[in-house]
């Protein structure tokens, strides 16, 4: 066991990542700016522990997080109804990217923004289940 | 059975091997070099097609290769009490590899169906495997055959295609793939030949990166460091169907070089630069052909370099 343990994270299948559907998370205040860039507002917790923190280091009371273009359109797309696989389709329509980098970079931001708690995913119950491995055999030694 | 239909196709070549493969197969994992390596191309869901390669070193024998994977094969389901079944041989006449010694066509069911292809290249003197792994409810016999019927390798002394994430370029054969750098949104191919450079960028999203600013002052920042070295001429101009740039660079003053801090540290050659770079806009994208050389003559002419790079599919020669 770690000395800091941490709540472990379900891992699912390749699949069921492509099926999951990222959601915001409802406490954040957003909105878009002129430029059609999304303004996310992060408030200090109102913890003790924070109180006591932000008297010894000075702790802002809000930040604001400003997303790029393309941020933003995944952002917005991030409404609890669209899947992964879909976002990855429409990212490719409109910028006309290839697959498989529509796929790095989405999977890739999406992680960052799911790590700092501002969206989750919503994952099928069944989706939950473990990984199987093929037989495999190698050509030369 | 379901059909598996793939309606849109591409190239995908690395060191001297190019294949025909559906265009959402993608490389997921790439190592090794000319003599000696591997390629795994993913679709969204699955890990669909593997090749490898290794030098033959004049040894054609492809029999005992298979015969040794295929004893791989059982002991691992063995050890996973599997069931396997591997179809050895079986019909393989429409295989047509003009190149191929002794082909080899089997295939191996457990949680899904493999189809494997083993063959040693006259050309090159190198041993394939190839291997195709499809689900046990999909049908994909046509598709599996036009994909290894697309199977070609290039000759030592000829020039190689190189084909991946809609970047097809081509390398002379003196030149040999020194690094790569395969992020998602900019490709790098390096290729060198003792000081002389051929270097080959894509990057996506124009649109974006070009919103506010223009190509030059682009790619001024983008290639800041390249740029460091040389007194740029650049010149706006049609590279090919497209508006790009022309540039040239020569080497800065050996006494300039020495004001620099630390100039003799990292300390690197004075090479000219010549460079081709431009936008498509039919697949938003910016692509960047570099050379760097003491003499013109030691590198390709950077026109048939960037002839070279296929950027759109209008493109793609006919047939």
């Amino acid at each position: 066991m770690s000395l800091f343990s941490s709540k472990r994270q379900p891992k699912i299948s390749r699949e069921a990542m492509f099926n999951s559907k990222p959601t915001r998370n409802d406490r954040l205040e957003w909105k878009t700016n002129k430029d059609d860039e999304v303004t996310i507002t992060l408030k200090r917790a109102d913890t003790t522990k924070v109180k006591i923190l932000s008297k010894i280091f000075w702790v802002p009371e809000k930040r604001t997080l400003v997303l790029d273009e393309i941020g933003s359109q995944v952002w917005k797309m991030c409404n609890g109804r669209t899947s992964v696989a879909s976002m990855i389709k429409q990212l490719c329509e409109t910028h006309k990217l290839n697959a498989k980098e529509a796929e790095i970079s989405l999977l890739t931001y999406l992680r960052t923004l799911g790590r700092k708690n501002l969206l989750g995913f919503l994952v099928e119950k069944g989706d939950l289940k473990k990984r199987k491995r093929s037989a495999s055999g190698k050509a030369w030694g | 059975m379901k059909a598996l239909r793939y309606s849109d196709w591409s190239l995908f070549g690395w060191h001297g091997l190019t294949v025909e493969v559906p265009l959402e197969w993608n490389p997921g994992k790439i190592t090794g070099d000319f003599k000696a390596g591997s390629v795994r191309l993913d679709d969204p869901t699955l890990a669909r097609m593997e090749i490898e390669w290794k030098d033959a070193r004049g040894d054609q024998r492809v029999a005992p290769i298979v015969d040794r994977f295929v004893d791989g094969l059982f002991q691992s389901a063995r050890k996973e009490k599997k069931k396997l079944d591997v179809e050895r041989t079986p019909d393989a006449g429409w295989l047509d590899l003009p190149d191929a010694g002794t082909p080899v066509v089997f295939t191996w069911q457990a949680e899904y169906r493999i189809h494997a292809l083993t063959f040693y290249s006259m050309l090159s003197d190198r041993l394939f495997l190839i291997k195709i792994r499809t689900k046990l409810d999909e049908d994909a016999g046509r598709n599996i055959r036009r994909i290894l019927n697309s199977v070609r390798d290039t000759a030592p002394d000829g020039d190689r295609t190189w084909a991946l994430y809609d970047l097809v370029c081509s390398s002379p054969p003196e030149f040999s793939l020194e690094s790569y750098d395969l992020k998602s949104g900019h490709l790098r191919l390096c290729f060198q030949q003792g000081q002389n450079i051929l270097q080959f960028d894509r990057l996506s999203l124009a649109e974006v990166l070009l919103k506010k600013r223009t190509l030059l002052d682009w790619y001024q920042e983008f290639f800041r460091k390249n740029l460091r070295q040389v007194n740029l001429d650049a010149r706006e101009t049609n590279v090919g169907d497209h508006f790009g740039l022309s540039l040239h660079g020569r080497p800065k003053s050996r006494w300039r070089g020495l004001l620099m801090p630390l100039p003799f540290w990292n300390v690197r050659p004075r090479l000219n630069m010549e460079a081709r770079v431009w936008t498509c806009r039919q697949v938003n994208k910016i692509y960047a052909v570099h050379t760097y050389y003491k003499r013109r003559k030691d590198v390709p002419d950077i026109e048939n370099a960037r002839r070279a790079v296929i950027c759109h599919r209008e493109s793609v020669p006919p047939g």
